[in-house]
């Protein structure tokens, strides 16, 4: 039973595939800031190729909605719909929040957060129960400076996670002194075997999987 | 209906494609999601927003003409799948998706040149069709006269050097507030005008002797109208549209004509959106009938973007070896 993991979001890309009795099989995270339509389907033949997988062998395949670069999202999703397509096989959809809270696993409240360029953030929190991460408060866009008064409840011991300047960080430690800890700098950024156990669960949870309308970006931003 | 079975993809616009066709030239479905009422509130497409819907329509698309044509992926031969030009972020919707495709179920990728399609576009309804030919494809993007000696090899004669004849259509249209797209918009009000009211200037290209260039004329419609309007404090925008679609089709026969004293070919083939311009259809038909050669051109379906006529540029460049890798990108600005 192998699921595939995939989350292009963020700058950092992740694809990584989960064994249901091996463990991790494979993953890769990579830096991508432009150019994700060309390099991610040759990682992903290549990945394959080195663990001696065929595609065809896949149960499943979990991916990251966003929040996030609207193309690196969009390329991403294309990609796990059309496998969905190609191998008639369940889908499920996941916060790239949610995917960085899961680097987090200690138990404390999980404060997910990605720079979206000037001052503006796309955030969420969550709770870690039950070897996932749970929101407590729903995926947003807003400016660093109002993260505030919803999270004072949960910040006497507040883990920040994500990918985002120094400066967002600071903004942060001023709210809330003394109160903030960060995970190892390397999970703050998408890992692809987290990412594949993650749509494991999702499995155990929802083996049909879900509605291919449910399988868009989570932009938080109009087009026009 | 003989021969190998090609699934095209084309996403490169503002329409969603997908088509199964046999052999190169026999269509066996062609479904188009087109999302021009979803582009028309803002005058145009917004790349954006045609993002976003290609994502939402293209497997559905691709499932439904699967099922018009009966047959199952393991029915086909290749994918197909434009590539460029187009917008990036359209284009790479269609593009990740046949990569996947092909990956996955170990089919040949075949990446096609948009306009090469166009060109392709007339062998789905006239498949008895064999060059030496020219070709003059006309669209928002293009314009390209070439002259084709057999089918996969070309030569082009002349382009445009600043805007499409397409694209001056839109932009005139829009100017004179006659709505998007701009092409149809044109050719409706020109009925009702006189296309002899005003002359506007032919550009001088000199050494390009098939090269086109519409910028200019852009510009002298648009003086004329704000001429007109601080003079006579209205603007005859029946009159202006008839003289200025003449003007472009003046062009466009001029160089055709020019292409024929070199090129003394029997066949014209005309593609791309434009060459659904009946004005346009009926003064080239007319010129080559004179000079005893036939004149070519698809129905409107296969006029506009569709996926049939990436299948069928993809069932030939297939059989030349010509497939493609899985790092194929979107190219925006691709020229044949």
């Amino acid at each position: 039973m192998m699921i595939l993991g995939i989350d292009t979001a963020t700058s950092t890309g992740a694809m990584g595939v989960y064994h249901e009795e091996e463990g991790v099989l494979g993953e890769l995270s990579f830096r991508v800031d432009r150019g994700h339509g060309r390099i991610l389907n040759p990682l992903l033949a290549q990945l394959f190729s080195h663990i001696k997988l065929d595609v065809k062998d896949l149960k499943g395949i979990v991916v990251g909605l966003g929040p996030g670069s609207f193309t690196g999202t969009r390329v991403g999703i294309t990609l796990a719909r059309s496998l969905t397509l190609a191998l008639d096989i369940p889908i499920w959809g996941l916060s790239t929040l949610e995917a960085l809270a899961i680097n987090c696993p200690q138990g404390q409240p999980i404060l997910s957060l990605l720079d979206a360029r000037n001052e503006r953030v796309y955030w969420g929190l969550y709770s870690w129960e039950e070897y996932r991460p749970i929101p407590l408060i729903k995926d947003r866009a807003g400016n660093i400076e109002d993260i505030g008064p919803e999270i004072e409840a949960y910040c006497a011991n507040l883990v920040v996670v994500g990918e985002y300047p120094n400066s967002y960080l600071k903004t942060l430690e001023k709210k809330f002194p003394g109160t903030i800890s960060m995970p190892p700098v390397f999970n703050n950024q998408l890992r692809g075997g987290a990412i594949a156990h993650a749509g494991f669960l999702r499995y155990k949870d929802n083996p049909e999987g879900e509605n291919l309308e449910r399988i868009v970006p989570r932009y938080m931003k109009k087009a026009v | 209906m003989a021969g190998d079975l090609i699934l095209g993809i084309e996403t490169s616009c503002d329409e969603t494609s997908a088509a199964v066709v046999a052999g190169g030239r026999y269509v066996k479905s062609n479904i188009i999601a087109s999302q021009i009422n979803l582009h028309r509130e803002f005058g145009g497409v917004v790349p954006e927003l045609a993002s976003r819907k290609h994502l939402e329509l293209l497997d559905r698309v691709i499932k439904r003409a699967l099922e018009k044509a009966e047959v199952d992926f393991s029915d086909l031969s290749g994918i197909a799948v434009t590539y460029g030009p187009g917008l990036v972020g359209s284009l790479l919707i269609g593009i990740v998706a046949a990569k996947t495709l092909s990956w996955a179920l170990g089919l040949p990728l075949i990446g096609v040149n948009h306009i090469l399609g166009h060109i392709y576009s007339n062998l789905l309804e006239h498949p008895e069709l064999e060059p030496p030919l020219l070709c003059l494809t006309v669209s928002g993007g293009h314009t390209d006269l070439l002259y084709t000696e057999e089918w996969g090899k070309y030569e082009i004669l002349g382009r445009t050097r600043d805007d499409a004849a397409g694209e001056s259509f839109d932009k005139v249209a829009r100017f004179l507030g006659l709505g998007y797209p701009g092409g149809p918009a044109i050719e409706r009000i020109s009925e009702t005008g006189d296309a002899e009211r005003f002359s506007f200037p032919i550009a001088d290209l000199g050494e390009d002797r098939f090269g086109f260039s519409f910028s200019g004329l852009k510009t002298a419609v648009i003086n004329l109208a704000h001429n007109l309007e601080q003079k006579e404090g209205r603007v005859p925008e029946a009159d202006i549209a008839a003289s200025f679609q003449k003007t472009v089709v003046d062009i466009l026969l001029e160089k055709v004509e020019r292409a024929l004293n070199d090129f003394p070919v029997d066949k014209v083939l005309l593609a791309g959106g434009v060459a659904a311009n009946k004005y346009l259809r009926g003064r080239l038909g007319k010129m080559l009938r004179e000079r005893g050669a036939n004149l070519y051109y698809p129905s409107l379906e296969y006029c506009t973007d569709n996926a049939a006529m990436i299948a069928g540029a993809g069932y030939f460049l297939l059989n030349q070896g010509k497939t493609s890798s899985l790092d194929l990108d979107a190219n925006p600005r691709l020229q044949l």
